[in-house]
């Protein structure tokens, strides 16, 4: 599937660094940022309305 | 004009498309587990002097399942849930998936030794816990929810308690979050929405008690005691008519204790003082509770039976209820286990209670009074009687029957017992 | 007369509308601090001359400060049967009211929903005329008049059948109805009032629409400002009726005994209130842009020119679209509305989710999974009609393969229907793999996995007609690339994580993967968009192109929408279980059971039958009008040389 993008050929190399700061910063937003922060400090929050 | 006609057809594809949408939805609505959830019965007037501690535990089921066959519901995908809501949350079979309150069930696997036993078990031990104690100072002056103050001190009051007020314990891990623990999910069974009445609660706590092991009750003696007065039948102050049970006689509250001693046959194997026909029976104990009750649990054979868990009575009271409702529970040294298993099926609960009440009362004293002692299999041997006064031949002759073997005189001076011997 | 808009009209403009905003703000006040006073006095009252201080009640909801207030009213009535009742044979009164009062509140959220989109739609028209595009912002204006057209002639619906739900409680629930009006007299003038306030703005509104347009140009900010109004005071009547409803679930402001406390804003303001209204305004929008897409799509299929087409197959995907953005945060709200019904009686969660309503859910279940692959699959089908999106066709198949898994794990109960000879073989209740796909950590798992898929397809959707010119685009794209698929495997994580922890802990696990499907959202949108800046269209779209499929799909989402809803009224009403007002007024009539699911299946779809002849006769009549309007405008246009405007941008 391409995009129709018709600038000029990006090499391989700079498409898997980039790949690479792609899945290590999503790595760490999803899996550690936003687990810890939702999950972490927010147990003991009363914001879950006494259930469970 | 054309347009219409096109448009009228695309109106009937439509509704067409529409339909088979909407009977798809509606054959699949049908085709799902149908379950009508019928409004609560209103309370059954139970009266006591009617029913047996097995009727409780049937009523008890009823109204937690909603139905006498809870496991074939489970099985068909239905939820069984009666009156008092208990299955939302409390598990009673390992089919359920109910972990929100604490299960009532043994579950054999959990490293914890007090989830290894079912919740009547529990019960005896969460009122020597500390944390009870703990509970005990916080609601000392009477629970916010539901006035009362923890105050129970056997198992089957912890039982009645968490019913009444669910706040005065709450076990560890299952209070609402923020609480620390200090405050139960659960509802006041006694108030809206789930309105219980008092004897519809001793009889949840019945089956409770009862589920594994018959001779367990204690539920209704348990809600006396917690309360301090008797249980009002749900029929309020109407007089109760009592109804005889169809079936085998059934001992019955209004009957006195020589009425149910007799059509329950007791005297064909004991001795009661105070029963004018239960004087000759040989082949089960003197029934004197009033003095041997508290002996008998006392004894080393009663703890052995109770480290093995057959038996379980606490108090004299118990210990008698225990003997009627499971004989096999506690066999007194010297004896056989020949009593009659089916006593529990024939005692109303009231019926019971005069029984009870009647045999609590005799102690020895009363036995010398009625001229009965115990047999000779007992180990305590003879009643002691309070003079240590020789035998004249009349109290002689009168104790000992004719022809009761070979008796030496001790009285030199009683000829006519001398010539007695045969 | 675009140049009209100046600085000062567009002052006045936004004064008028702040002005009525204040307004009407302030307007329910007055009568509230009255009835306050009114409360007081009868509670002195009622208390009579023995004592001078009014007997306190405890309020069954509010603690801390207020909860005791004076006892200002008679007590919850015990409700006898048949005194208390009315009934018409052998007929389920209850039924009858059910029927009534869906389709009052069908019509009732219809014409909530269509001022919303119509506002939206005439704001987005001005915006565009002021930047430039006169033909467009005319489009978009005409559309919200279209749209606005449809609206009227329901209202009238609305308001009859309204009448005929009143009569209907009148005559088989007088018991409960005089109670439950007693407890809102105070307010109820306020609810007759907006009456009166909505109808006089919704005609001026609508037929002052072209005067306010063309004659008096200045005032177009002004007839924008009366389309706030009347959202708001829509929005105002629904949160009124509203109240009703969540007090019957969740009661405050009165004592155990049904006493009223004397403060009217406890007794609105209850427990589930907010929640429901939340829940309530997102699925209006929704369903509305359902019922607006699915007429579109009938004029669509049965339009005769080419432009006609056009301009219905480009109104269903509008409406469809802003349906579709209400649909996106409604799970949110209905899961805030189930955490504070846990919260308010964790009794009352667990009947719904895991006891007694629990298949009831599976159903429910069933039409969010229809909504989701009705939306994707009209989507992959409105691709058809953009050039250049046969590049992103590969892809179709990956989504769909996410969407029946997510679906197929969504609807599976946790116990299984099965007979005797079945459990012995299964050796237990649950099955030993399926089984496990029946708790909440799978169950939200698919439910995001497929909101998320629907972004997608929309992302793909933005962008499939043109070939993207920013030169970052490559890295917009490997970042966009992971951005998704790491959203995937986080919200898989936590849901397989899920089962090895205890539940209490497991239950705050769907917050982060709300929060993923919402970063796929947010981020995702906007950096697609960002990518789309100068990017070259490979082909005008094809409006008018749409497949018959396509229509087709957005009449299935409109059944579902509308089954959706009949299915949730059918659960909060039941939530109730015997109780009219929960805890406070007892149900003691013969109905007083829970139907079971196939029953209220029957009458749902009886229901949304009954709503769609109705629209029918509705949209009929407003093409009467249009067929009129038109012929006209065609004979005007025939003789002014020009062509009526084609329907592609």
């Amino acid at each position: 599937m391409s995009d129709g993008n018709t600038q000029a050929k990006v090499g391989f190399g700079q498409k898997l660094v980039m790949g690479v700061i792609c899945f290590a910063g999503a790595a760490l937003y999803y899996l550690l940022f936003l687990n810890w922060v939702l999950m972490g400090p927010a147990q003991n929050l009363d914001y879950f309305y006494g259930f469970g | 004009m054309a347009k219409k006609k096109g448009a009228g057809i695309i109106v009937f594809k439509v509704a067409l498309w529409y339909i088979t949408i909407l009977s798809i939805f509606a054959a699949y609505t049908n085709w799902l587990p149908q379950i009508r959830g019928d409004a609560p019965e209103a309370a059954e007037a139970i009266d006591v002097s009617n029913v047996t501690p097995e009727d409780l535990q049937s009523m008890g089921e009823q109204i937690i399942f909603g139905s006498h066959d809870p496991l074939g519901m489970l099985a068909r995908g239905e939820g069984p849930i009666g009156k008092g809501q208990c299955p939302l949350c409390h598990r009673f079979f390992m089919e359920q998936k109910a972990d929100r309150c604490p299960n009532l069930i043994a579950l054999k696997t959990e490293p914890q030794k007090l989830l290894q036993v079912s919740e009547e078990e529990r019960s005896h031990e969460r009122v020597k816990e500390p944390r009870y104690e703990e509970f005990k100072k916080l609601h000392a002056n009477g629970e916010k929810n539901s006035g009362h103050i923890p105050h129970a001190e056997t198992g089957g009051q912890y039982l009645i308690e968490s019913e009444y007020c669910p706040n005065c314990f709450v076990v560890e891990g299952f209070g609402l979050k923020g609480t620390n623990d200090t405050e139960s999910p659960m509802p006041i069974i006694d108030k809206p929405p789930i309105l219980l009445v008092d004897t519809e609660i001793v009889s949840v706590v019945s089956f409770l008690q009862m589920r594994d092991d018959a001779s367990k009750w204690t539920a209704k003696d348990s809600w006396e005691e917690y309360f301090g007065k008797d249980l009002a039948s749900a029929a309020g102050d109407e007089e109760p008519v009592e109804e005889k049970p169809a079936g085998p006689p059934v001992a019955l509250g209004s009957e006195t204790a020589e009425e149910i001693v007799t059509k329950m046959t007791c005297y064909a194997c004991h001795k009661i003082p105070g029963i004018s026909v239960a004087k000759t029976g040989a082949i089960g104990p003197l029934l004197i509770e009033g003095s041997s009750a508290k002996r008998r649990i006392k004894s080393p054979e009663y703890k052995a039976a109770m480290k093995a868990g057959t038996a379980h009575a606490t108090t004299p009271r118990e210990y008698i209820i225990e003997s009627i409702m499971d004989p096999s529970a506690f066999i007194v040294p010297g004896f056989v286990d020949d009593m009659l298993k089916d006593f529990r099926h024939k005692f109303t609960v009231s019926g019971l209670d005069v029984l009870v009440d009647h045999l609590i009362a005799q102690d020895e004293a009363a036995a010398i009074a009625d001229g009965l002692d115990r047999l000779a299999n007992e180990k305590e041997g003879p009643i002691k009687k309070p003079e240590a006064k020789l035998e004249t031949g009349e109290a002689f002759a009168k104790n000992k029957p004719l022809g009761e073997g070979v008796q030496i005189s001790r009285s030199m001076k009683d000829s006519s017992t001398f010539i007695g011997l045969n | 007369m675009l140049n009209v808009f100046g600085e000062s009209k567009k002052k006045i403009g936004a004064l008028i509308l702040l002005g009525m905003f204040s307004f009407l703000a302030l307007l329910p006040f007055a009568p509230v601090a009255t009835s306050l006073a009114l409360a007081e006095e009868e509670a002195a009252v009622v208390e009579g001359e023995e004592s001078d201080e009014p007997k306190m009640g405890k309020d069954v909801f509010y603690k801390e400060e207020g909860e005791f207030g004076p006892i200002s009213g008679p007590p919850a009535p015990t409700m006898v049967y048949p005194d208390d009742y009315g009934t018409y044979g052998d007929f389920q009164s209850r039924t009858i009211i059910w029927i009534s009062n869906q389709q009052h509140l069908y019509f009732g959220s219809f014409v909530l929903a269509v001022p919303m989109f119509v506002w939206v739609m005439e704001l987005i028209g001005i915006m565009i005329t002021q930047k430039g595009d006169a033909k467009l912002g005319k489009k978009f204006d005409d559309l919200a008049h279209e749209m606005m057209k449809i609206s009227l002639t329901a209202y009238s619906v609305t308001a009859i059948l309204g009448g005929i739900l009143i009569f209907s409680f009148l005559a088989l629930y007088p018991g409960f109805f005089r109670y439950l009006s007693g407890i809102f007299r105070p307010v109820m003038h306020i609810y007759a009032l907006l009456f009166i306030l909505e109808s006089g703005v919704l005609y001026v509104y609508y037929y002052g629409w072209d005067a306010m347009n063309d004659r008096c140009g200045d005032w177009k900010w002004g007839h924008l400002a009366l389309g706030t109004v009347l959202n708001a005071v829509g929005i105002a009547l629904m949160v009124m009726a509203n109240t009703w409803v969540s007090f019957m679930m969740s009661p405050a402001g009165v004592d155990a005994e049904g006493h009223f406390l004397g403060d009217i804003w406890k007794v609105m303001h209850n427990p589930l209130m907010v929640p429901v209204v939340v829940h309530r305004i997102l699925g209006n929008a929704a369903f509305g842009g359902g019922v607006v897409a699915a007429y579109a799509s009938f004029r669509f299929l049965s339009a005769k020119t080419p432009e006609e087409k056009g301009h219905y197959d480009w109104m269903s995907y509008i409406a469809m679209f802003m349906g579709i953005l209400a649909l996106i945060p409604l799970p949110f709200a209905g899961y805030w509305l189930m955490r504070e019904i846990y919260g308010y009686r964790q009794q009352m969660g667990i009947t719904l989710m895991g006891g007694l309503l629990a298949w009831v859910f599976i159903m429910q279940a069933t039409m969010i999974a229809t909504l989701f692959i009705t939306v994707n699959y009209y989507l992959f089908q409105a691709m058809g009609r953009m050039p250049g999106s046969e590049r992103y066709y590969p892809a179709f198949k990956f989504l769909l393969a996410i969407l029946v898994v997510s679906t197929i794990s969504w609807l599976t109960p946790h116990t299984l229907v099965m007979t005797p000879a079945e459990l012995k073989a299964m050796g237990g209740a649950q099955h030993p793999v399926v089984g496990n796909y029946g708790v909440m950590s799978a169950k939200n798992t698919a439910i995001n996995c497929m909101i998320t898929t629907t972004v997608v397809t929309f992302m793909i959707y933005q962008r499939c007609n043109v070939n993207l010119k920013v030169p970052w685009a490559w890295k917009g794209n490997i970042f966009l690339g992971f951005l998704i698929s790491m959203a995937y495997v986080n919200i898989l994580f936590l849901g397989v994580y899920g089962y090895y922890i205890p539940a209490n802990v497991r239950i705050g696990l769907s917050v982060p993967q709300v929060a993923s499907t919402l970063t796929v959202l947010f981020v995702g949108v906007t950096v697609n968009l960002k990518m789309l800046k100068g990017a070259e269209p490979v082909g005008e779209i094809q409006w008018g192109k749409m497949s018959v499929r396509g229509a087709y799909a957005l009449f299935m989402l409109a059944v579902a929408f509308t089954w959706t809803m009949a299915v949730m009224g059918y659960l909060r009403s039941s939530v109730r279980l015997h109780w009219h007002v929960n805890e406070i007024l007892r149900d003691n009539s013969p109905w007083a059971f829970t139907n079971p699911l196939g029953y209220a299946g029957n009458i749902n779809s009886l229901n949304v039958l009954l709503f769609w002849t109705m629209l029918l006769f509705v949209f009929w009549l407003s093409a009467l009008a249009t067929a009129g309007k038109k012929k006209v405008e065609a004979e005007e246009a025939a003789t002014a040389g020009t062509a009526v405007p084609a329907g592609s941008h």
